[in-house]
């Protein structure tokens, strides 16, 4: 289940990998340029899930990249690179994100997606439409929460990582993401019973509109 | 203390608003494709504004060839592709003019003694291959065809980029390597996964240094060129042109070079066009670029990554059948996962 997977620890890499880090950090460009290919999605995924912005991913991935490169010295070969990656990206989104966040905006965005949405959708309850509008109601809730919640809950929740890759990718213990992205639901969860898309008493259903 | 009932419930009710979330975001960054090119350019804009490192020494090579392993051939195209714009930015580099940190003359006896010899050595073993590249610093500096990354196997050259988070400060000669001194002594460098330290300006590639590259600096060179007695390659001046920004007019020299260029000229030319139309016109521009340059380079150092970029764009039957195609002839192409995928319906 999402959010509550713990006892997977993130798999070390494989001796391809460490070999190519190796070749990379001695300078041979094309074990860097094999190095981003195979890790270009699970990146820009981590970034279009953290951003909910698709426009802004693939500058904000370059841009994790880059960095990546410049820092590449510092990354210890046995350590996982894809989670050393996710770190550079977490801070990337966290400046992108400060630079654009209108809370006035976004909690004006959220009103409206609520008001149109407990009238609007009343059938077919696993439509597309219906998809649709739950995942947008869920992006709006998202931009008006704290930024450590939002981080824990999309990387709980939505990549479905375990605690231990979340937490070594915002910087936190296992303990302390468990805490935040537990917030997080009650924050997000309330919010969507505000907007009419849940009850108080809908434990067992499945997210439909009310 | 967190109540673990409470949480699956929680969790149940969010499940179906985060998959459909998460599959909104998927469908919406679907046609995001990797630029390594690009990244790198960013990279190397990052590592030459820092510009806090000491220059590379210049030490006799020990003759490195490149393992040609099916790996290496298939990421051909993104090295030498890499290595173009690594040259661009060394020039635009050398032409911004940034001082050189203050050594104990003593150092700076033997850096001359050392680049004298190097450059001395260079031009007996480059000879009819170098091109020459103006610096600020009213010196030559010395841009061959294995810099750039078309040296010619037969002759042994090596050739290496700077390893990661360092800066390439001198030119990568035959005879010589370029050994870059650890760049994390004192370099500002990304944040740490978990830390807040705020990111510093994006920059891209060579714009990033237009401002800074003065009209006057451009008639100095000129006139410096009239004195040697010869006219500034067609070259010479889109690069000139693209650091100071006017982009129109570096395309516009790029399509004068291109009329009379032929062979390896051209398809170097190509490639400052790939990235600059990039920044003129952005995807599309670049699409019909790419057509361009494939009907004239089918078999063109860039022909693998122009094809991969053309797959990636298109759509439907289309994009299926141009992605068979790109298998047909890049059977080990460095697109082949991503082509994979594609060739299905």
């Amino acid at each position: 289940m999402p959010g509550l997977r713990t006892s997977v620890v993130a798999e070390p890499p494989d001796d391809r990998e460490v070999a190519l880090v190796e070749r990379a950090r001695a300078g041979d460009t094309e074990a860097w340029a094999r190095l981003y290919q195979e890790h270009f999605d699970r990146v820009l995924k981590h970034v279009v899930y953290l951003t909910s912005d698709p426009s802004a991913a693939e500058d904000l991935v370059q841009e994790t990249f880059a960095r990546a490169y410049v820092a590449f010295p510092q990354f210890a070969a046995r350590a996982s690179f894809i989670g050393w990656l996710r770190g550079i990206a977490v801070n990337v989104v966290r400046k992108h994100w400060r630079s654009r966040y209108r809370g006035d905006q976004a909690l004006t965005q959220l009103e409206a997606l609520g008001r149109g949405v407990a009238a609007s959708t009343t059938a077919d309850p696993e439509g597309a439409h219906l998809r649709q509008r739950r995942a947008e109601v869920l992006l709006a809730v998202l931009e008006v929460l704290p930024e450590s919640l939002r981080e824990a809950f999309v990387l709980c929740d939505m990549q479905e990582m375990t605690t231990e890759e979340a937490a070594v990718a915002l910087g936190v213990s296992p303990g302390n993401l468990r805490v935040r992205a537990t917030r997080a639901r009650t924050r997000i969860r309330g919010e969507l019973v505000r907007l009419g898309w849940l009850t108080d008493a809908d434990a067992d259903r499945r997210g439909g509109p009310v | 203390m967190i109540d673990h009932d409470d949480e699956l419930k929680r969790c149940a009710q969010l499940g179906p608003f985060a998959r459909d979330a998460a599959a909104a975001l998927d469908a919406r960054s679907a046609a995001i494709r990797p630029d390594f090119v690009a990244m790198m350019a960013r990279a190397q804009a990052r590592i030459s504004e820092a510009g806090t490192r000491p220059p590379a020494k210049v030490i006799p090579l020990r003759t490195r060839q490149m393992e040609a392993t099916d790996e290496h051939a298939g990421l051909a195209p993104f090295a030498t592709a890499l290595r173009d714009v690594l040259d661009e930015q060394l020039l635009a580099r050398g032409q911004t003019g940034t001082p050189p940190a203050p050594a104990p003359r003593r150092r700076k006896l033997a850096a001359a003694v050392g680049i004298v010899a190097a450059a001395a050595a260079s031009l007996v073993l480059w000879t009819g291959t170098a091109r020459p590249v103006r610096r600020s610093d009213g010196q030559d500096h010395v841009t061959s065809a294995a810099a750039a990354g078309h040296a010619d196997p037969q002759a042994g050259t090596a050739h290496r980029v700077p390893p990661p988070g360092r800066r390439m400060t001198a030119p990568v000669m035959s005879g010589s390597i370029a050994v870059e001194e650890d760049a994390a002594a004192g370099e500002q460098t990304p944040d740490e996964p978990g830390s807040q330290t705020a990111v510093p300006g994006d920059s891209r590639g060579p714009t990033a240094a237009a401002a800074r590259v003065p009209r006057a600096d451009i008639t100095r060179r000129r006139r410096q060129a009239a004195d040697e007695g010869r006219r500034l390659s067609l070259e010479e001046e889109v690069q000139m042109l693209w650091q100071r920004g006017e982009l129109a007019a570096a395309e516009q020299k790029l399509r004068e070079v291109l009329r009379v260029a032929d062979g390896r000229r051209a398809e170097l030319a190509y490639g400052d066009l790939f990235a600059l139309v990039r920044q003129t016109r952005g995807s599309d521009g670049q699409t019909e670029v790419w057509r361009e340059y494939l009907a004239k380079f089918p078999r063109g150092s860039f022909a693998e990554d122009a094809r991969a970029g053309l797959c990636q764009r298109s759509a439907g039957e289309e994009r299926v059948a141009c992605w068979r195609e790109y298998l047909a002839q890049y059977p080990d192409g460095a697109h082949r996962a991503q082509a994979e995928i594609g060739r299905s319906p």
